[in-house]
């Protein structure tokens, strides 16, 4: 019988568990412990519409009243120094314990820090929660210096606000291409031009060797002795998971929490989900995803498994982002096995598709400015659908009416 | 009641999603199975427009933005993420033209 469900982790896999369990009737104890002090709220909207003031606050993922209605215990701003596993219980920063019949680590993952001369000065920042885009904002102001180390996704999507703000904005990226883990060379190229167009400049084969200043940052020094002047610094170079408490407790541990499909870690009583579980993939690799979708059908999966009722789902990884005014969406990864489909006009012409096609089945796509023909990609790539590389390069061929058809005919079998 | 006129019916295939505007409110028009829906346009979770940006299959749309679905017909969740539903709003067929009340949006009961 469980009576006590303790969530680590209150962001949006913590709260999205909280929600289904109850939606699946669990009337026993929930107990969300955050070291924030708010509930989940959406994180994607830090480097974009938050950071650039359109809203005061990132929404929320619950409606702040949920919790009290679903009688939820919330333990917020405090921090787990610890778990026992053979005793079933969370120990606090404050000495207090709290009993679990089941736990879900759900504690995400941290910005990835530099350790080079100058990281202490005041004026660099990394984001991750509201405070730091709270900080970032204060920092962009027209006609000041932001040099964005790491051109990844926030790195990107940071550029594209502080651009719009006014900032001069530099982008600093180790690799030869912007976004290649995420998005791939072609669309990583794509978004490099239309950054630079908006007055972003991009640095590539930049390694940054040291930070220089006086208390306060000025300026960012490349290996090979190129400096560029900041009153500000971005270090986005991606994100550690979150999971020295699993390890520390002798829960199996590969760059996040190591589970199942079902979420199920290397403990029977311990679940993990979100960014800080390495999850099996469809691809058959195993990783933590960083992504809102992922982490939000984990989160549901491993709070059915908590419940009883195990049911694997291995990941696709899906996601999307927002750079130069485009907006841009992927599921699977691009990068891989196989032939590249263009769909579209990559000089000019929109909307852009780009698949990746293996044995006649698309694997992953790519969709700019094309959530029409996304929403159909999503479906080829999770229900494996035949279909030729030629069709989908041929712009006339109308992918929706494709799905229409073979619905029509899956009925009529 | 002010109906507006938004489009005809053949602007709006089967299984198809429409947008109009009016007064900077905009209107998702779905087709489902013959018969005309209309929801308010932008997904209640995100900045993400239903008729461009959505799958409608059945009197389901799904947003490709986080994969939330919604009933067209009374605008509630069928999946989360979304925590409110849509906007649903009253439509008028007259010969072949469709008109939507753009100021008559509401919930369902």
């Amino acid at each position: 019988m469980i009576k006590s469900i303790v969530i680590i982790g209150a962001g949006l896999a913590g709260a999205t568990a909280t929600r289904y369990l109850r939606a699946q009737g669990y009337q026993g104890k929930i107990h969300l412990v955050g070291e924030e002090l708010h509930v989940a709220y959406d994180r994607p909207s830090l480097s974009k519409d938050t950071l650039a003031g359109k809203m005061v606050e990132p929404p929320a993922i619950l409606d702040p009243d949920w919790y009290a209605s679903a009688d939820i215990d919330l333990h917020l701003g405090v921090r787990v120094i610890g778990i026992d596993v053979v005793n079933r219980q969370v120990l606090f920063e404050s000495g207090d314990l709290l009993a679990y019949d089941r736990l879900l680590l759900a504690t995400g993952v941290r910005a990835r820090r530099m350790a080079i001369t100058g990281s202490e000065l005041a004026g660099i920042h990394t984001l991750r929660d509201r405070s730091d885009s709270q900080a970032l904002r204060q920092a962009l102001e027209r006609g000041q210096s932001l040099v964005i180390v790491g051109g990844g996704l926030i790195g990107c999507e940071v550029a594209t606000t502080a651009i719009n703000a006014g900032a001069n904005v530099t982008i600093l990226e180790a690799g030869d291409e912007l976004l290649l883990r995420v998005l791939g060379r072609t669309t990583g190229a794509w978004c490099c031009n239309e950054l630079e167009r908006l007055g972003v400049r991009v640095e590539l084969n930049a390694q940054a060797s040291h930070f220089e200043g006086e208390g306060h940052v000025h300026a960012v020094v490349c290996a090979d002795g190129r400096r560029i002047a900041a009153d500000t610094v971005l270090v986005s170079i991606g994100a550690e998971p979150a999971d020295e408490l699993a390890r520390a407790a002798g829960i199996a541990c590969e760059r996040g929490v190591v589970v199942d499909a079902t979420g199920a870690s290397s403990c029977p009583e311990v679940f993990a989900a979100g960014d800080v579980a390495a999850w099996p993939l469809r691809s058959g690799e195993q990783r933590s995803l960083e992504t809102y979708l992922n982490s939000h059908m984990q989160a549901e999966t491993a709070a059915a498994a908590m419940l009883g009722n195990p049911i694997p789902a291995l990941q696709v990884p899906t996601s999307w982002t927002e750079i130069a005014g485009h907006r841009i969406q992927m599921v699977g990864d691009i990068e891989g096995p196989g032939e590249v489909v263009l769909r579209g006009n990559v000089e000019n012409g929109q909307p852009l598709v780009l698949f990746r096609v293996l044995d006649g089945r698309v694997e992953a796509a790519t969709a700019i400015n094309a959530p029409k023909d996304f929403s159909v990609a999503t479906r080829l790539v999770a229900d494996h659908i035949p279909v030729s590389a030629t069709k989908l390069r041929d712009a006339s061929f109308n992918l929706r009416d494709f799905m229409k058809a073979k619905a029509k005919a899956e009925r009529c079998e | 009641m002010t109906f507006s006129r938004v489009c005809e019916v053949s602007d709006v295939p089967v299984g198809e999603a429409l947008k109009v505007e009016s007064k900077g409110s905009a209107v998702a028009i779905y087709n489902v199975d013959g018969e005309l829906f209309a929801t308010q346009d932008r997904c209640t979770h995100g900045d993400w427009s239903l008729s461009e940006g959505g799958y409608l299959e059945g009197d389901v749309v799904e947003c490709s933005l986080h994969m939330g679905k919604f009933c067209v017909r009374t605008g509630k969740i069928k999946a989360a993420p979304p925590c409110e539903p849509l906007k649903i709003f009253p439509i008028r067929i007259d010969g072949s033209d469709v008109f939507v009340d753009f100021d008559a949006g509401y919930l369902a009961p």
